[in-house]
Protein backbone atom coordinates (compact mmCIF):
# COMPACT_ATOMS: atom_id res chain seq x y z
CA UNK A 1 0.00 0.00 0.00
CA UNK A 2 2.81 2.40 0.97
CA UNK A 3 4.70 1.38 -2.18
CA UNK A 4 1.67 2.25 -4.31
CA UNK A 5 1.21 5.60 -2.59
CA UNK A 6 4.92 6.39 -3.00
CA UNK A 7 4.81 5.38 -6.67
CA UNK A 8 1.81 7.64 -7.23
CA UNK A 9 3.53 10.52 -5.42
CA UNK A 10 6.63 10.06 -7.59
CA UNK A 11 4.36 9.97 -10.63
CA UNK A 12 2.74 13.22 -9.58
CA UNK A 13 6.12 14.93 -9.14
CA UNK A 14 7.25 13.60 -12.55
CA UNK A 15 4.00 14.80 -14.15
CA UNK A 16 4.21 18.31 -12.68
CA UNK A 17 7.92 18.69 -13.51
CA UNK A 18 7.60 17.65 -17.16
CA UNK A 19 4.37 19.59 -17.61
CA UNK A 20 6.20 22.74 -16.54
CA UNK A 21 9.06 22.00 -18.99
CA UNK A 22 6.61 21.31 -21.83
CA UNK A 23 4.64 24.46 -21.03
CA UNK A 24 7.81 26.58 -21.01
CA UNK A 25 9.01 25.15 -24.36
CA UNK A 26 5.60 25.64 -25.95
CA UNK A 27 5.23 29.17 -24.62
CA UNK A 28 8.67 30.18 -25.88
CA UNK A 29 7.95 28.63 -29.28
CA UNK A 30 4.58 30.33 -29.63
CA UNK A 31 6.00 33.68 -28.50
CA UNK A 32 8.90 33.36 -30.93
CA UNK A 33 6.43 32.63 -33.74
CA UNK A 34 3.81 35.27 -32.93
CA UNK A 35 6.40 38.02 -32.43
CA UNK A 36 7.67 37.43 -35.97
CA UNK A 37 11.07 36.18 -34.81
CA UNK A 38 10.61 32.84 -36.59
CA UNK A 39 9.40 34.63 -39.71
CA UNK A 40 12.63 36.66 -39.67
CA UNK A 41 14.62 33.42 -39.45
CA UNK A 42 12.55 31.95 -42.28
CA UNK A 43 12.80 34.93 -44.63
CA UNK A 44 16.43 35.53 -43.78
CA UNK A 45 18.42 36.33 -46.91
CA UNK A 46 17.85 36.85 -50.60
CA UNK A 47 18.78 33.76 -52.65
CA UNK A 48 18.88 35.83 -55.85
CA UNK A 49 19.34 39.50 -56.79
CA UNK A 50 16.02 41.25 -57.43
CA UNK A 51 13.15 42.88 -55.57
CA UNK A 52 11.93 41.89 -52.12
CA UNK A 53 8.12 41.93 -51.96
CA UNK A 54 5.22 40.90 -49.78
CA UNK A 55 3.18 38.67 -52.11
CA UNK A 56 0.06 39.03 -49.88
CA UNK A 57 -0.29 42.64 -51.06
CA UNK A 58 -0.93 41.63 -54.70
CA UNK A 59 -3.44 38.83 -54.10
CA UNK A 60 -5.66 39.86 -57.01
CA UNK A 61 -3.04 40.85 -59.54
CA UNK A 62 -3.49 39.66 -63.14
CA UNK A 63 -2.38 40.50 -66.67
CA UNK A 64 -5.44 42.69 -67.22
CA UNK A 65 -5.25 44.19 -63.73
CA UNK A 66 -1.56 44.28 -62.75
CA UNK A 67 -0.45 45.35 -59.28
CA UNK A 68 1.89 48.33 -59.31
CA UNK A 69 4.68 48.24 -56.73
CA UNK A 70 6.76 51.33 -55.95
CA UNK A 71 10.47 50.44 -56.02
CA UNK A 72 11.98 52.01 -52.91
CA UNK A 73 14.59 51.56 -50.18
CA UNK A 74 14.07 50.74 -46.53
CA UNK A 75 14.12 47.94 -43.98
CA UNK A 76 10.46 46.94 -44.10
CA UNK A 77 7.84 46.25 -46.76
CA UNK A 78 4.58 48.10 -46.09
CA UNK A 79 1.89 47.91 -48.74
CA UNK A 80 2.56 47.86 -52.46
CA UNK A 81 6.33 48.44 -52.40
CA UNK A 82 9.34 46.50 -53.64
CA UNK A 83 12.83 46.90 -52.15
CA UNK A 84 15.94 46.25 -54.23
CA UNK A 85 18.15 43.43 -52.79
CA UNK A 86 21.32 41.72 -53.96
CA UNK A 87 21.97 37.99 -53.52
CA UNK A 88 22.97 37.31 -49.91
CA UNK A 89 21.46 40.53 -48.48
CA UNK A 90 19.34 40.35 -45.33
CA UNK A 91 15.69 40.64 -46.30
CA UNK A 92 13.58 43.60 -45.15
CA UNK A 93 10.85 42.91 -42.58
CA UNK A 94 7.50 41.59 -43.96
CA UNK A 95 9.17 40.11 -47.05
CA UNK A 96 7.79 36.75 -48.14
CA UNK A 97 9.29 36.47 -51.60
CA UNK A 98 11.89 37.92 -53.98
CA UNK A 99 11.16 38.67 -57.63
CA UNK A 100 14.46 37.77 -59.29
CA UNK A 101 16.10 39.97 -61.97
CA UNK A 102 15.88 37.08 -64.45
CA UNK A 103 12.07 37.04 -64.01
CA UNK A 104 11.82 40.79 -64.56
CA UNK A 105 13.99 40.50 -67.69
CA UNK A 106 11.68 37.80 -69.11
CA UNK A 107 8.71 40.09 -68.48
CA UNK A 108 6.04 37.37 -68.29
CA UNK A 109 5.25 37.61 -64.59
CA UNK A 110 6.64 41.00 -63.63
CA UNK A 111 7.73 44.07 -65.62
CA UNK A 112 9.93 46.99 -64.53
CA UNK A 113 8.70 50.43 -65.62
CA UNK A 114 11.14 53.04 -64.38
CA UNK A 115 10.68 53.19 -60.62
CA UNK A 116 7.64 50.91 -60.53
CA UNK A 117 7.35 47.12 -60.77
CA UNK A 118 4.22 45.75 -62.39
CA UNK A 119 3.19 42.28 -61.17
CA UNK A 120 0.99 40.28 -63.54
CA UNK A 121 0.13 37.17 -61.49
CA UNK A 122 -1.69 36.80 -58.17
CA UNK A 123 -0.50 35.43 -54.90
CA UNK A 124 -2.31 32.10 -55.24
CA UNK A 125 -1.71 30.01 -58.33
CA UNK A 126 -5.24 28.55 -58.35
CA UNK A 127 -6.65 31.82 -59.74
CA UNK A 128 -3.99 32.28 -62.39
CA UNK A 129 -4.98 30.70 -65.70
CA UNK A 130 -2.03 29.42 -67.65
CA UNK A 131 0.35 29.75 -64.71
CA UNK A 132 1.64 26.96 -62.53
CA UNK A 133 2.48 27.04 -58.84
CA UNK A 134 6.15 27.62 -59.57
CA UNK A 135 5.26 30.95 -61.17
CA UNK A 136 4.04 32.62 -57.95
CA UNK A 137 6.39 34.76 -55.84
CA UNK A 138 5.48 33.61 -52.35
CA UNK A 139 8.47 31.88 -50.67
CA UNK A 140 10.52 32.22 -53.85
CA UNK A 141 14.23 33.10 -53.93
CA UNK A 142 14.48 33.35 -50.16
CA UNK A 143 17.05 31.67 -47.96
CA UNK A 144 16.23 30.47 -44.49
CA UNK A 145 18.72 30.95 -41.65
CA UNK A 146 20.38 27.51 -41.41
CA UNK A 147 20.60 27.56 -37.61
CA UNK A 148 16.81 27.82 -37.45
CA UNK A 149 16.85 24.17 -38.53
CA UNK A 150 18.86 23.30 -35.45
CA UNK A 151 16.46 25.31 -33.27
CA UNK A 152 13.47 23.53 -34.79
CA UNK A 153 14.99 20.13 -34.09
CA UNK A 154 15.82 21.16 -30.51
CA UNK A 155 12.27 22.45 -29.96
CA UNK A 156 10.72 19.31 -31.37
CA UNK A 157 13.06 17.05 -29.38
CA UNK A 158 12.34 18.93 -26.12
CA UNK A 159 8.61 18.85 -26.80
CA UNK A 160 8.67 15.14 -27.63
CA UNK A 161 10.68 14.21 -24.53
CA UNK A 162 8.81 16.47 -22.10
CA UNK A 163 5.36 15.50 -23.37
CA UNK A 164 6.27 11.81 -23.38
CA UNK A 165 7.60 11.91 -19.81
CA UNK A 166 4.66 14.08 -18.74
CA UNK A 167 2.32 11.36 -20.00
CA UNK A 168 4.33 8.69 -18.15
CA UNK A 169 4.07 10.73 -14.95
CA UNK A 170 0.35 11.12 -15.51
CA UNK A 171 -0.30 7.38 -15.80
CA UNK A 172 1.97 6.70 -12.81
CA UNK A 173 0.11 9.33 -10.80
CA UNK A 174 -3.20 7.64 -11.57
CA UNK A 175 -1.78 4.32 -10.47
CA UNK A 176 -2.24 2.90 -13.98
CA UNK A 177 0.06 -0.10 -13.99
CA UNK A 178 1.86 -0.75 -17.25
CA UNK A 179 4.11 -3.76 -17.09
CA UNK A 180 6.79 -4.76 -19.55
CA UNK A 181 5.34 -6.99 -22.26
CA UNK A 182 6.48 -10.61 -22.20
CA UNK A 183 7.52 -11.31 -25.78
CA UNK A 184 6.70 -14.96 -25.71
CA UNK A 185 5.72 -16.59 -28.98
CA UNK A 186 2.94 -19.15 -29.02
CA UNK A 187 4.29 -22.70 -29.30
CA UNK A 188 2.55 -24.67 -32.06
CA UNK B 1 -37.88 -8.08 -25.67
CA UNK B 2 -34.28 -6.96 -25.78
CA UNK B 3 -33.00 -3.90 -27.62
CA UNK B 4 -30.04 -4.21 -29.95
CA UNK B 5 -26.70 -3.34 -28.45
CA UNK B 6 -27.20 -4.94 -25.03
CA UNK B 7 -25.05 -7.77 -23.72
CA UNK B 8 -28.04 -10.08 -23.55
CA UNK B 9 -28.83 -9.46 -27.21
CA UNK B 10 -25.25 -10.18 -28.14
CA UNK B 11 -25.14 -13.43 -26.20
CA UNK B 12 -28.38 -14.80 -27.70
CA UNK B 13 -27.46 -16.98 -30.68
CA UNK B 14 -30.72 -16.08 -32.46
CA UNK B 15 -29.55 -12.48 -32.76
CA UNK B 16 -26.25 -13.46 -34.45
CA UNK B 17 -27.61 -12.60 -37.91
CA UNK B 18 -28.78 -9.14 -36.78
CA UNK B 19 -25.28 -8.42 -35.53
CA UNK B 20 -23.57 -9.64 -38.74
CA UNK B 21 -21.63 -6.48 -38.90
CA UNK B 22 -19.96 -7.09 -35.57
CA UNK B 23 -19.84 -10.91 -35.61
CA UNK B 24 -18.01 -10.95 -38.92
CA UNK B 25 -14.59 -9.31 -39.23
CA UNK B 26 -15.33 -8.19 -42.79
CA UNK B 27 -18.72 -6.82 -41.78
CA UNK B 28 -17.17 -4.81 -38.97
CA UNK B 29 -14.44 -3.58 -41.31
CA UNK B 30 -16.99 -2.53 -43.94
CA UNK B 31 -19.26 -0.63 -41.54
CA UNK B 32 -16.31 1.14 -39.91
CA UNK B 33 -14.86 2.10 -43.30
CA UNK B 34 -18.19 3.38 -44.59
CA UNK B 35 -18.62 5.49 -41.46
CA UNK B 36 -15.06 6.82 -41.75
CA UNK B 37 -15.41 7.74 -45.43
CA UNK B 38 -18.71 9.45 -44.64
CA UNK B 39 -17.09 11.44 -41.83
CA UNK B 40 -14.17 12.34 -44.13
CA UNK B 41 -16.62 13.55 -46.80
CA UNK B 42 -18.41 15.64 -44.17
CA UNK B 43 -15.16 17.18 -42.93
CA UNK B 44 -14.16 17.93 -46.50
CA UNK B 45 -17.44 19.63 -47.42
CA UNK B 46 -17.63 21.65 -44.19
CA UNK B 47 -14.05 22.86 -43.89
CA UNK B 48 -11.99 22.07 -46.95
CA UNK B 49 -14.04 22.59 -50.09
CA UNK B 50 -12.26 24.84 -52.55
CA UNK B 51 -8.77 23.95 -51.38
CA UNK B 52 -8.15 21.40 -54.18
CA UNK C 1 -8.98 29.43 -38.28
CA UNK C 2 -5.34 30.29 -37.60
CA UNK C 3 -3.21 32.51 -39.78
CA UNK C 4 0.07 30.68 -40.39
CA UNK C 5 2.30 33.62 -41.24
CA UNK C 6 5.20 31.48 -42.45
CA UNK C 7 3.22 29.00 -44.56
CA UNK C 8 1.05 31.89 -45.74
CA UNK C 9 -2.24 29.99 -45.32
CA UNK C 10 -5.20 29.98 -43.00
CA UNK C 11 -6.22 26.58 -41.70
CA UNK C 12 -8.53 25.32 -38.95
CA UNK C 13 -6.59 24.53 -35.73
CA UNK C 14 -9.07 21.76 -34.89
CA UNK C 15 -8.21 19.81 -38.06
CA UNK C 16 -4.48 19.98 -37.42
CA UNK C 17 -4.92 18.77 -33.85
CA UNK C 18 -7.36 16.09 -35.10
CA UNK C 19 -4.89 14.83 -37.72
CA UNK C 20 -2.12 14.79 -35.11
CA UNK C 21 -4.37 12.82 -32.76
CA UNK C 22 -5.55 10.19 -35.29
CA UNK C 23 -2.15 9.64 -36.86
CA UNK C 24 -0.66 9.56 -33.35
CA UNK C 25 -2.92 6.63 -32.47
CA UNK C 26 -2.09 4.81 -35.70
CA UNK C 27 1.63 5.56 -35.45
CA UNK C 28 1.89 4.48 -31.84
CA UNK C 29 0.08 1.22 -32.63
CA UNK C 30 1.68 0.08 -35.89
CA UNK C 31 4.97 1.98 -35.68
CA UNK C 32 4.61 4.27 -38.69
CA UNK C 33 5.21 7.98 -38.97
CA UNK C 34 2.03 8.37 -41.02
CA UNK C 35 3.55 10.72 -43.60
CA UNK C 36 1.76 8.99 -46.46
CA UNK C 37 -1.52 10.04 -44.79
CA UNK C 38 -0.53 13.38 -43.27
CA UNK C 39 1.19 15.03 -46.25
CA UNK C 40 -1.84 14.71 -48.61
CA UNK C 41 -4.11 15.83 -45.74
CA UNK C 42 -2.03 18.98 -45.15
CA UNK C 43 -2.13 19.74 -48.89
CA UNK C 44 -5.91 19.51 -48.74
CA UNK C 45 -5.89 21.90 -45.76
CA UNK C 46 -4.20 24.42 -48.06
CA UNK C 47 -0.52 24.06 -47.26
CA UNK C 48 1.84 24.09 -50.27
CA UNK C 49 3.21 20.61 -51.06
CA UNK C 50 6.78 21.26 -49.95
CA UNK C 51 5.56 22.73 -46.61
CA UNK C 52 3.18 19.81 -46.07
CA UNK C 53 6.15 17.47 -46.38
CA UNK C 54 8.38 19.57 -44.09
CA UNK C 55 5.73 20.09 -41.40
CA UNK C 56 4.90 16.38 -41.46
CA UNK C 57 8.52 15.27 -41.14
CA UNK C 58 9.16 17.68 -38.25
CA UNK C 59 6.06 16.64 -36.33
CA UNK C 60 6.96 12.97 -36.89
CA UNK C 61 10.25 13.49 -35.04
CA UNK C 62 8.41 14.87 -31.99
CA UNK C 63 5.58 12.37 -32.12
CA UNK C 64 8.09 9.54 -32.60
CA UNK C 65 9.79 10.55 -29.34
CA UNK C 66 6.48 10.53 -27.45
CA UNK C 67 5.65 7.02 -28.75
CA UNK C 68 9.21 5.73 -28.23
CA UNK C 69 9.18 6.71 -24.56
CA UNK C 70 5.96 4.79 -23.97
CA UNK C 71 7.18 1.76 -25.94
CA UNK C 72 10.39 1.83 -23.91
CA UNK C 73 8.28 1.58 -20.76
CA UNK C 74 6.44 -1.40 -22.29
CA UNK C 75 9.71 -3.14 -23.18
CA UNK C 76 9.01 -3.04 -26.93
CA UNK C 77 12.41 -1.69 -27.98
CA UNK C 78 15.42 -3.80 -28.85
CA UNK C 79 18.19 -1.21 -28.64
CA UNK C 80 20.80 -3.52 -30.19
CA UNK C 81 18.62 -3.96 -33.27
CA UNK C 82 17.72 -0.26 -33.42
CA UNK C 83 21.27 1.05 -33.17
CA UNK C 84 22.63 -1.59 -35.60
CA UNK C 85 20.08 -0.46 -38.17
CA UNK C 86 20.55 3.32 -37.91
CA UNK C 87 23.64 3.68 -40.11
CA UNK C 88 22.13 1.40 -42.76
CA UNK C 89 18.89 3.39 -42.71
CA UNK C 90 20.67 6.74 -43.13
CA UNK C 91 22.75 5.39 -46.02
CA UNK C 92 19.64 3.94 -47.64
CA UNK C 93 17.74 7.24 -47.30
CA UNK C 94 20.60 9.17 -48.94
CA UNK C 95 20.72 6.65 -51.84
CA UNK C 96 16.94 6.86 -52.20
CA UNK C 97 16.96 10.65 -52.35
CA UNK C 98 19.74 10.66 -54.99
CA UNK C 99 17.79 8.14 -57.10
CA UNK C 100 14.72 10.36 -56.84
CA UNK C 101 16.74 13.38 -58.02
CA UNK C 102 18.00 11.28 -60.98
CA UNK C 103 14.41 10.51 -62.05
CA UNK C 104 13.42 14.13 -61.36
CA UNK C 105 16.08 15.29 -63.84
CA UNK C 106 14.65 12.86 -66.39
CA UNK C 107 11.24 14.47 -65.83
CA UNK C 108 9.46 11.24 -64.87
CA UNK C 109 9.75 11.36 -61.07
CA UNK C 110 6.02 11.75 -60.46
CA UNK C 111 4.96 8.66 -62.41
CA UNK C 112 7.86 6.49 -61.20
CA UNK C 113 7.13 7.49 -57.59
CA UNK C 114 3.44 6.67 -57.81
CA UNK C 115 4.00 3.36 -59.61
CA UNK C 116 6.71 2.32 -57.12
CA UNK C 117 4.55 3.21 -54.12
CA UNK C 118 1.58 1.26 -55.55
CA UNK C 119 3.70 -1.83 -56.26
CA UNK C 120 5.53 -1.79 -52.90
CA UNK C 121 2.45 -1.10 -50.78
CA UNK C 122 0.25 -3.61 -52.58
CA UNK C 123 2.92 -6.29 -52.41
CA UNK C 124 3.41 -5.71 -48.69
CA UNK C 125 -0.35 -5.68 -48.13
CA UNK C 126 -0.79 -9.06 -49.85
CA UNK C 127 1.98 -10.77 -47.94
CA UNK C 128 1.04 -9.26 -44.57
CA UNK C 129 -2.67 -9.94 -44.98
CA UNK C 130 -2.20 -13.57 -46.08
CA UNK C 131 0.33 -14.35 -43.34
CA UNK C 132 -1.74 -12.62 -40.66
CA UNK C 133 -4.90 -14.47 -41.59
CA UNK C 134 -2.97 -17.75 -41.34
CA UNK C 135 -1.70 -16.70 -37.91
CA UNK C 136 -5.20 -15.65 -36.84
CA UNK C 137 -6.62 -19.03 -37.88
CA UNK C 138 -3.80 -20.86 -36.15
CA UNK C 139 -4.42 -18.90 -32.93
CA UNK C 140 -8.12 -19.70 -33.19
CA UNK C 141 -7.40 -23.43 -33.49
CA UNK C 142 -4.95 -23.39 -30.58
CA UNK C 143 -7.43 -21.47 -28.43
CA UNK C 144 -10.17 -23.97 -29.17
CA UNK C 145 -7.76 -26.76 -28.10
CA UNK C 146 -7.39 -24.98 -24.79
CA UNK C 147 -3.70 -24.19 -25.35
CA UNK C 148 -1.95 -21.27 -23.66
CA UNK C 149 -1.54 -18.44 -26.17
CA UNK C 150 1.55 -16.23 -26.16
CA UNK C 151 1.84 -12.67 -27.37
CA UNK C 152 2.93 -13.60 -30.90
CA UNK C 153 2.53 -16.23 -33.60
CA UNK C 154 4.29 -16.22 -36.98
CA UNK C 155 3.59 -18.54 -39.89
CA UNK C 156 6.20 -17.13 -42.26
CA UNK C 157 9.33 -19.22 -42.93
CA UNK C 158 11.41 -16.26 -44.15
CA UNK C 159 12.93 -15.37 -40.74
CA UNK C 160 14.43 -18.87 -40.40
CA UNK C 161 16.22 -18.42 -43.74
CA UNK C 162 17.64 -15.00 -42.84
CA UNK C 163 18.61 -16.11 -39.35
CA UNK C 164 20.55 -19.02 -40.87
CA UNK C 165 22.86 -16.65 -42.77
CA UNK C 166 26.17 -17.05 -40.99
CA UNK C 167 28.01 -13.84 -41.91
CA UNK C 168 30.04 -12.45 -39.00
CA UNK C 169 29.53 -10.51 -36.82
CA UNK C 170 26.52 -12.24 -35.35
CA UNK C 171 24.33 -10.04 -33.18
CA UNK C 172 22.33 -11.15 -30.13
CA UNK C 173 19.19 -9.08 -29.86
CA UNK C 174 18.25 -9.97 -26.30
CA UNK C 175 14.89 -8.23 -26.03
CA UNK C 176 13.73 -9.57 -29.40
CA UNK C 177 15.26 -13.01 -28.59
CA UNK C 178 16.79 -13.10 -32.06
CA UNK C 179 20.30 -14.14 -33.05
CA UNK C 180 21.12 -12.93 -36.55
CA UNK C 181 23.97 -11.66 -38.69
CA UNK C 182 24.55 -7.90 -38.30
CA UNK C 183 24.54 -7.65 -42.11
CA UNK C 184 20.93 -8.81 -42.29
CA UNK C 185 19.86 -5.98 -39.98
CA UNK C 186 21.99 -3.44 -41.86
CA UNK C 187 20.58 -4.69 -45.19
CA UNK C 188 17.04 -4.27 -43.87
CA UNK C 189 18.01 -0.73 -42.85
CA UNK C 190 19.53 0.09 -46.26
CA UNK C 191 16.65 -1.33 -48.33
CA UNK C 192 13.90 0.19 -46.18
CA UNK C 193 15.83 3.47 -45.94
CA UNK C 194 16.23 3.53 -49.74
CA UNK C 195 12.48 3.05 -50.27
CA UNK C 196 11.76 5.68 -47.62
CA UNK C 197 14.14 8.22 -49.16
CA UNK C 198 12.85 7.51 -52.66
CA UNK C 199 9.16 7.65 -51.75
CA UNK C 200 9.69 10.57 -49.36
CA UNK C 201 8.22 8.81 -46.33
CA UNK C 202 9.42 7.73 -42.88
CA UNK C 203 9.52 4.09 -43.94
CA UNK C 204 7.71 2.52 -40.99
CA UNK C 205 5.19 0.70 -43.15
CA UNK C 206 8.12 -1.04 -44.90
CA UNK C 207 10.41 -1.47 -41.89
CA UNK C 208 7.89 -3.06 -39.52
CA UNK C 209 7.03 -5.95 -41.89
CA UNK C 210 10.74 -6.25 -42.78
CA UNK C 211 11.72 -6.63 -39.11
CA UNK C 212 8.94 -9.17 -38.56
CA UNK C 213 9.33 -11.25 -41.73
CA UNK C 214 13.06 -10.96 -42.43
CA UNK C 215 14.76 -10.52 -39.05
CA UNK C 216 12.12 -12.50 -37.13
CA UNK C 217 11.32 -9.96 -34.42
CA UNK C 218 7.89 -10.04 -32.80
CA UNK C 219 5.45 -7.42 -34.07
CA UNK C 220 5.57 -5.45 -30.80
CA UNK C 221 9.37 -5.28 -30.88
CA UNK C 222 9.27 -4.33 -34.59
CA UNK C 223 6.87 -1.46 -33.79
CA UNK C 224 8.88 -0.11 -30.86
CA UNK C 225 12.28 -0.52 -32.57
CA UNK C 226 11.02 1.06 -35.77
CA UNK C 227 9.82 4.12 -33.86
CA UNK C 228 13.41 4.66 -32.68
CA UNK C 229 14.51 4.71 -36.36
CA UNK C 230 11.71 7.14 -37.12
CA UNK C 231 13.00 9.52 -34.44
CA UNK C 232 16.43 9.54 -36.12
CA UNK C 233 15.18 9.78 -39.69
CA UNK C 234 12.48 12.27 -38.67
CA UNK C 235 15.01 14.41 -36.83
CA UNK C 236 17.36 14.43 -39.82
CA UNK C 237 14.44 15.13 -42.16
CA UNK C 238 13.26 17.96 -39.89
CA UNK C 239 16.72 19.54 -40.02
CA UNK C 240 16.99 19.31 -43.83
CA UNK C 241 13.43 20.55 -44.43
CA UNK C 242 13.86 23.45 -41.98
CA UNK C 243 17.04 24.60 -43.73
CA UNK C 244 15.26 24.43 -47.09
CA UNK C 245 12.45 26.62 -45.71
CA UNK C 246 9.72 23.96 -45.62
CA UNK C 247 8.61 24.15 -41.98
CA UNK C 248 6.01 26.25 -40.21
CA UNK C 249 6.53 25.55 -36.49
CA UNK C 250 3.04 26.59 -35.33
CA UNK C 251 1.52 23.90 -37.53
CA UNK C 252 4.00 21.43 -36.01
CA UNK C 253 3.07 22.51 -32.47
CA UNK C 254 -0.66 22.05 -33.15
CA UNK C 255 -0.10 18.60 -34.60
CA UNK C 256 2.16 17.47 -31.77
CA UNK C 257 -0.50 18.63 -29.26
CA UNK C 258 -2.94 16.17 -30.84
CA UNK C 259 -0.26 13.52 -31.29
CA UNK C 260 0.56 13.59 -27.56
CA UNK C 261 -2.82 12.01 -26.73
CA UNK C 262 -3.02 9.85 -29.83
CA UNK C 263 0.45 8.38 -29.44
CA UNK C 264 -0.32 7.42 -25.83
CA UNK C 265 -3.52 5.59 -26.78
CA UNK C 266 -1.88 3.83 -29.73
CA UNK C 267 1.23 2.77 -27.81
CA UNK C 268 -0.63 1.59 -24.71
CA UNK C 269 -3.11 -0.30 -26.91
CA UNK C 270 -0.28 -2.61 -28.04
CA UNK C 271 -0.14 -4.00 -24.48
CA UNK C 272 -3.67 -5.34 -24.86
CA UNK C 273 -3.40 -7.09 -28.22
CA UNK C 274 -1.45 -9.88 -29.83
CA UNK C 275 0.94 -9.51 -32.78
CA UNK C 276 -1.57 -10.44 -35.54
CA UNK C 277 -3.91 -7.58 -34.46
CA UNK C 278 -1.15 -5.06 -35.13
CA UNK C 279 -0.30 -6.73 -38.46
CA UNK C 280 -3.96 -6.58 -39.51
CA UNK C 281 -4.12 -2.84 -38.90
CA UNK C 282 -0.83 -2.39 -40.78
CA UNK C 283 -2.17 -4.34 -43.79
CA UNK C 284 -5.39 -2.24 -43.83
CA UNK C 285 -3.30 0.90 -43.76
CA UNK C 286 -1.31 -0.40 -46.75
CA UNK C 287 -4.31 -1.33 -48.91
CA UNK C 288 -6.11 1.96 -48.26
CA UNK C 289 -2.95 3.92 -49.03
CA UNK C 290 -2.56 1.83 -52.22
CA UNK C 291 -6.07 2.80 -53.37
CA UNK C 292 -5.28 6.45 -52.69
CA UNK C 293 -2.07 6.20 -54.74
CA UNK C 294 -3.88 4.39 -57.58
CA UNK C 295 -6.48 7.21 -57.73
CA UNK C 296 -3.69 9.80 -57.82
CA UNK C 297 -1.85 7.79 -60.52
CA UNK C 298 -4.93 7.55 -62.75
CA UNK C 299 -5.58 11.26 -62.15
CA UNK C 300 -2.03 12.09 -63.31
CA UNK C 301 -2.18 9.66 -66.28
CA UNK C 302 -5.48 11.15 -67.49
CA UNK C 303 -3.79 14.57 -67.66
CA UNK C 304 -5.29 15.79 -64.37
CA UNK C 305 -8.65 16.33 -66.04
CA UNK C 306 -10.92 13.93 -64.12
CA UNK C 307 -11.45 16.01 -60.94
CA UNK C 308 -13.52 13.42 -59.07
CA UNK C 309 -10.49 11.07 -58.99
CA UNK C 310 -8.54 13.65 -57.07
CA UNK C 311 -11.53 14.11 -54.78
CA UNK C 312 -11.73 10.35 -54.09
CA UNK C 313 -8.01 10.32 -53.27
CA UNK C 314 -8.68 13.07 -50.67
CA UNK C 315 -11.64 11.15 -49.18
CA UNK C 316 -9.51 8.01 -48.92
CA UNK C 317 -6.66 9.86 -47.20
CA UNK C 318 -8.88 11.41 -44.54
CA UNK C 319 -11.13 8.37 -44.29
CA UNK C 320 -8.15 6.04 -43.89
CA UNK C 321 -6.87 7.95 -40.85
CA UNK C 322 -10.29 7.92 -39.20
CA UNK C 323 -10.90 4.23 -40.04
CA UNK C 324 -7.57 3.02 -38.64
CA UNK C 325 -8.03 5.12 -35.52
CA UNK C 326 -11.55 3.72 -34.94
CA UNK C 327 -10.41 0.13 -35.58
CA UNK C 328 -7.61 0.43 -33.03
CA UNK C 329 -9.93 1.96 -30.44
CA UNK C 330 -12.43 -0.83 -31.12
CA UNK C 331 -9.73 -3.44 -30.47
CA UNK C 332 -8.88 -1.66 -27.21
CA UNK C 333 -12.55 -1.62 -26.22
CA UNK C 334 -12.96 -5.32 -27.06
CA UNK C 335 -9.78 -6.15 -25.12
CA UNK C 336 -11.18 -4.35 -22.08
CA UNK C 337 -14.50 -6.19 -22.40
CA UNK C 338 -12.72 -9.54 -22.87
CA UNK C 339 -10.68 -8.96 -19.72
CA UNK C 340 -13.90 -8.34 -17.77
CA UNK C 341 -15.46 -11.51 -19.18
CA UNK C 342 -18.04 -9.64 -21.25
CA UNK C 343 -19.09 -10.74 -24.72
CA UNK C 344 -16.81 -10.02 -27.66
CA UNK C 345 -17.11 -11.26 -31.28
CA UNK C 346 -15.42 -14.63 -31.88
CA UNK C 347 -12.95 -13.19 -34.38
CA UNK C 348 -11.62 -10.79 -31.74
CA UNK C 349 -10.80 -13.37 -29.02
CA UNK C 350 -7.51 -14.68 -30.50
CA UNK C 351 -6.39 -11.12 -31.28
CA UNK C 352 -6.63 -9.63 -27.79
CA UNK C 353 -4.98 -10.56 -24.52
CA UNK C 354 -7.19 -12.18 -21.92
Amino acid sequence: MTDTVNARRRGAVKFVFWTVIAAVVMTLTVRSYMSGQMAEWFYHRAAASGYAVNADTFKDASKSNPATLQVTTGDAINGLVAIRVEKGDRLPRNTNGVIADTTVTKGRRAVLNGSTLQVLIPWEMKDAKGFKFKDTFKHKNIETWPWSGVWNVIIVALLGISLGLMAEGFTDMLGFKLEKIQHRATQR
Amino acid sequence: MTTPGTDIAMKAKGNGMMKWWINSMWGFWLVLLTFSLGLATGIYYIWLKGNI
Amino acid sequence: MFDFMIAGVQAPIFLLVFVGFTVGIVGGFIGVGGGYMVTPALIVFGFPGYMASGIDMTHIAGKGLVSTLRHRQLGNIDWTMALTMVAGTMLGVELGVRTLVYFKNLGIAGIVLLVTSVVVMFGLFLYTQIETRRSHRALDVLKSEGRQLGRELHTSSLPKFFQSINLAPIVRCRTARVVVSMWVIVLVGVVTGFLAGFLGVGGGFIRVPALVYLVGASTHIAVGTDLVEIVFSGGYGALRHSIEGHVDMMAVVFMISGALFGAQIGSIATAYVRGPAIRYVLSYSLILATFGSVMRLIYVLTGQKVEWLSLIAVMLTLGEMIFLCLFIMSLLYFAWRNKRGAWVPDWVKPLVMS
